[in-house]
């Protein structure tokens, strides 16, 4: 079952664990696979020219921020070169590596997650906890598309009756303040008609119930737990000391046992959870569809 | 037994001597189509939103509503649906689903409930494909009908509509009203739709109320109105087949439809044959000329405009007609230089858009009236807004009074300078805005869709107006789906299909040659009078040849 077809709760649950491993776990296998895990849902998830942009910034980033830790931290015990006689250690290199590796990512998974929680998923989660909230959120996400077009809409109009003069930069603040202020009194006007109709369609009466289309059925309650008995894996190994890792002063040695590659190993399963599952999909779409 | 009854209906808004509403009396027939009528302004919103009391207006009212056997008062809210005009401003939530429980989440149905309610409408109205979208992506006649369905899903008695295929295209308000019909038969939900487009509405009503200035002047069924209306200017907004039927000299019984018409034709004035004279058109200087004109919104998206090429000369009024969504208003933005193509030319009075630098193009030379003209106010009245648009041209303020007398009388908007704009109905706002483009005398107007919204006798003064700049040398481009108005006005017209205007025409020849889109009065003439495609000029060819 991919994530988008799981309710949106298990995926909150799944997007949260795996976030939070990413951030507070600094083991470099652990990095490694959550970034695996992060490319290999985004590449299923984001359409190829998005993901290619999403990569090159994660590259970027990542060489930035291994290039820049060394001038700030001169920790560790292997210099390599001395720079205004501050020595740039090979430690301050792999810590910098190490952090580039968590944020790219944080920032992959923050990727597939907006993929994953369109608006309408959003508000559902929103709805399970306040009903109110949930029909805000609705309405706001109805009505800043709406507000956007009509900006977009007064600035053409004015523009072609050459309102928006390029005379002069005083001109043109002017100007805008003229269409911001034509825009917020469209917008009350629009309000009040939104108003009216929410009134004839009867709100207000009396005890509001919330509807949703998403249900909550067997198999989010064991994906749910599947996922969090994956996630659980990495704490108690963190906790046990399976998974202690440092940069400074020298770098830790990763000596494997059963119980730090039980967690990696868990937690491989949890990062490429999705793109498996996407996979699965589409093997059991195509053994279904030769059947037709 | 009624389902609705209206008894001596009194009401005055606060603050106003004059009464909104005046001792109105009628009653319903449950499962009845009924066509409320009447100018802009007669007092139709009024009504229909004292009959649904969440929204009644403020004010002081008097008599009877009753509703079976219940004063209205007391009656629940879902027994009783409305639709308002706008399409847009009407829909609550961000998802269709969403917006179709709405009303049942208010309602405190249950889940199970909301869904077996919400999925068999769905179904019924044809919403499934659109099931999951956002309002946003939707088309106006799929929002209106989003609206009709979200009323549908309380499984009220009776539907109020006001308006609701002003802001639709053609087709689209053709669908709708086919859609409330078929309510109407297959569910028996009684109807009170009020509209200013009659030409489908009025045939298939049951019966027809008219008000006038707050009063009920006439009422009964669509025939019984239009012999009772002979004489009156509201007689103008009824379809063409009476309207002929009127010039004609109200011989049987009151043709309705196409159909109907040609009956009536072939029936009262078998023999006449003819043909419709009209003058060569001559070609003048170009005004505006595209060349091979290529644009897309999205590099990955499709051609809106493809290799598009159109002249149109200077003085001419040049009437762009076609589909929705078949790029007639990106054409308009091409040409007054808010889109720019990505091949080909455009160019105005021999210089290409780039080559006007600044805002010469705008200033003196070209304006665009929107679809929606309140984009174009920017001030709380419209003195204040015209006035303020005068000062920007960079002209002195003593001049205002006397530049801008002449646009406020030909468009008689005298009454309505103290009033904020957006208070003012569709029609009112159509002409100021055209008041406050004019004044920056432009020697070309783009008009998109000026005719959407307006009711008969706004548009008949439209007409006029555009022969009066017509005469001056104005050149105009408009695009419409109005085929009437475009027949009325044009000079040429052409059929943007495919991305490329096709089949530059004269009105006449145009309409006459086109089966589907044309004008009611080119269907009954065919046949039997060539190259006519008004019904003024079917009237005159019917009285020319009777007399001889």
């Amino acid at each position: 079952m991919t994530l988008q077809r799981c309710n949106p709760f298990v995926a909150a649950v799944y997007f949260l664990g795996v976030l939070l491993i990413t951030m507070f776990v600094p083991h470099p296998i652990i990095l490694a696979v959550s970034l695996l895990g992060a490319v290999s849902i985004c590449a299923f998830l984001a359409t190829a020219r998005d993901l290619w942009r999403g990569l090159r910034l994660s590259l970027f980033l990542f060489c930035l921020i291994t290039a820049v830790n060394p001038l700030f931290s001169h920790n560790g015990v292997t210099p390599l070169f001395y720079m205004n006689g501050n020595p740039v250690t090979l430690e301050a290199y792999l810590y910098g590596a190490g952090i580039g590796l968590m944020v790219v990512s944080v920032y992959l998974w923050c990727k597939a997650l907006s993929l994953v929680f369109t608006a309408d998923r959003a508000v559902y989660l929103f709805g399970k906890a306040t009903p109110k909230t949930a029909l805000v959120l609705s309405t706001a996400l109805r009505y800043i598309p709406m507000l956007r077009r009509q900006a977009d809409r007064i600035a053409d109009a004015q523009k072609t009756i050459g309102c928006t003069a390029s005379d002069g930069y005083w001109d043109r603040v002017k100007a805008i303040l003229r269409m911001f202020s034509a825009l917020i009194g469209w917008s009350l006007e629009s309000a009040v008609e939104t108003a009216k109709a929410m009134r004839a369609k009867g709100y207000g009466i009396g005890r509001r119930t919330a509807y949703s289309d998403l249900s909550f059925r067997l198999r989010d309650g064991l994906m749910t737990a599947v996922c969090l008995g994956l996630a659980c894996a990495v704490p108690i190994a963190v906790l046990r000391h399976d998974l202690d890792f440092a940069y400074y002063p020298a770098v830790t040695r990763i000596e494997f046992s059963v119980w730090n590659t039980a967690a990696i190993a868990a937690f491989a399963v949890l990062a490429f959870l999705p793109a498996g599952a996407e996979i699965g999909e589409r093997v059991k779409w195509n053994y279904y569809r030769s059947k037709i | 037994m009624e389902l609705l009854q209206v008894e001596n209906l009194n009401f005055t808004y606060p603050g106003s001597r004059e009464k909104a509403l005046n001792g109105v009396s009628f009653s319903l027939e449950p499962g009845s189509f009924t066509l409320l009528m009447g100018a802009s302004g007669s007092g139709k919103t009024t009504l229909l939103q004292i009959l649904k009391k969440e929204i009644a207006p403020f004010g002081e009212k008097s008599g009877s509503l009753r509703l079976g056997d219940r004063p209205l008062e007391e009656m629940a809210t879902d027994r009783i649906g409305y639709v308002a005009q706008s399409p847009e401003s009407q829909i609550v939530t961000d998802r269709v689903w969403h917006e179709l429980a709405f009303g049942a989440e208010n309602m405190g149905l249950e889940s199970e409930e909301i869904r077996l309610r919400v999925g068999e409408t769905a179904s019924y109205f044809g919403i499934g494909e659109w099931y999951h979208r956002h309002p946003d992506t939707l088309s106006g006649g799929q929002k209106q009908l989003l609206n009709l369905a979200s009323v549908m899903v309380m499984r009220p008695e009776m539907i109020l509509l006001d308006e609701p295929t002003a802001q639709l295209d053609p087709i689209a308000a053709a669908n709708f009203i086919a859609t409330l019909k078929k309510i109407n038969r297959e569910l028996g939900v009684t109807v009170l739709i009020s509209e200013h487009r009659l030409e489908e509405c009025f045939p298939a009503a049951d019966r027809v109320l008219v008000l006038e200035k707050g009063r009920l002047i006439a009422g009964g069924t669509p025939k019984e109105v239009c012999f009772a209306l002979r004489e009156h200017p509201l007689f103008a907004a009824l379809p063409s087949a009476a309207r002929i039927w009127r010039s004609l000299g109200s011989k049987g019984e009151c043709p309705l439809t196409v159909k109907e018409g040609r009956e009536f034709l072939h029936r009262f004035f078998p023999t006449v044959q003819g043909k419709t004279e009209t003058k060569p058109f001559t070609e003048s200087a170009a005004a505006v000329e595209l060349q091979a004109v290529s644009f897309r919104y999205d590099r990955t998206a499709p051609d809106v405009v493809r290799e598009m090429s159109l002249r149109v000369n200077s003085g001419e009024i040049f009437a762009v007609l076609g589909e929705n969504g078949s790029g007639k208003s990106t054409t308009l933005r091409l040409i007054a230089g808010l889109s720019k193509p990505y091949t080909g030319s455009c160019r105005v009075f021999g210089k290409t858009i780039s080559q006007y630098k600044g805002n010469s193009l705008y200033r003196e030379l070209l304006v665009f009236l929107p679809q929606d003209p309140t984009a174009l106010f920017l001030e709380n009245t419209v003195e204040d807004d015209l006035r303020e648009s005068f000062c920007l041209m960079g002209k002195p303020r003593e001049e205002y009074p006397e530049c801008a007398a002449k646009w406020i009388d030909l468009f008689e908007i005298a009454p309505l300078l103290n009033r904020h704009p957006y208070d003012l109905s569709g029609g009112e706002q159509q002409k100021c805005a055209l008041v406050k483009l004019l004044m920056r005398a432009p020697k070309i107007l783009l008009l998109d869709e000026p005719t959407k919204g307006l009711d008969a006798a706004f548009k008949q003064k439209l007409v006029q107006a555009l022969h009066v700049l017509r005469q001056e040398g104005m050149t105009v481009i408009m695009v419409t789906h109005d085929v009437e108005f475009a027949a009325d006005t044009a000079d040429r017209c052409g059929l943007l299909f495919d991305g490329k205007v096709l089949a530059v025409e004269q009105p006449n020849r145009f309409f006459a040659g086109n089966m589907f889109y044309t004008t009611a009065a080119a269907r009954m003439a065919r046949g039997k009078f060539e190259n006519t495609v008004r019904c003024a000029e079917i009237t005159a060819l019917c009285k020319g040849q009777a007399e001889i």
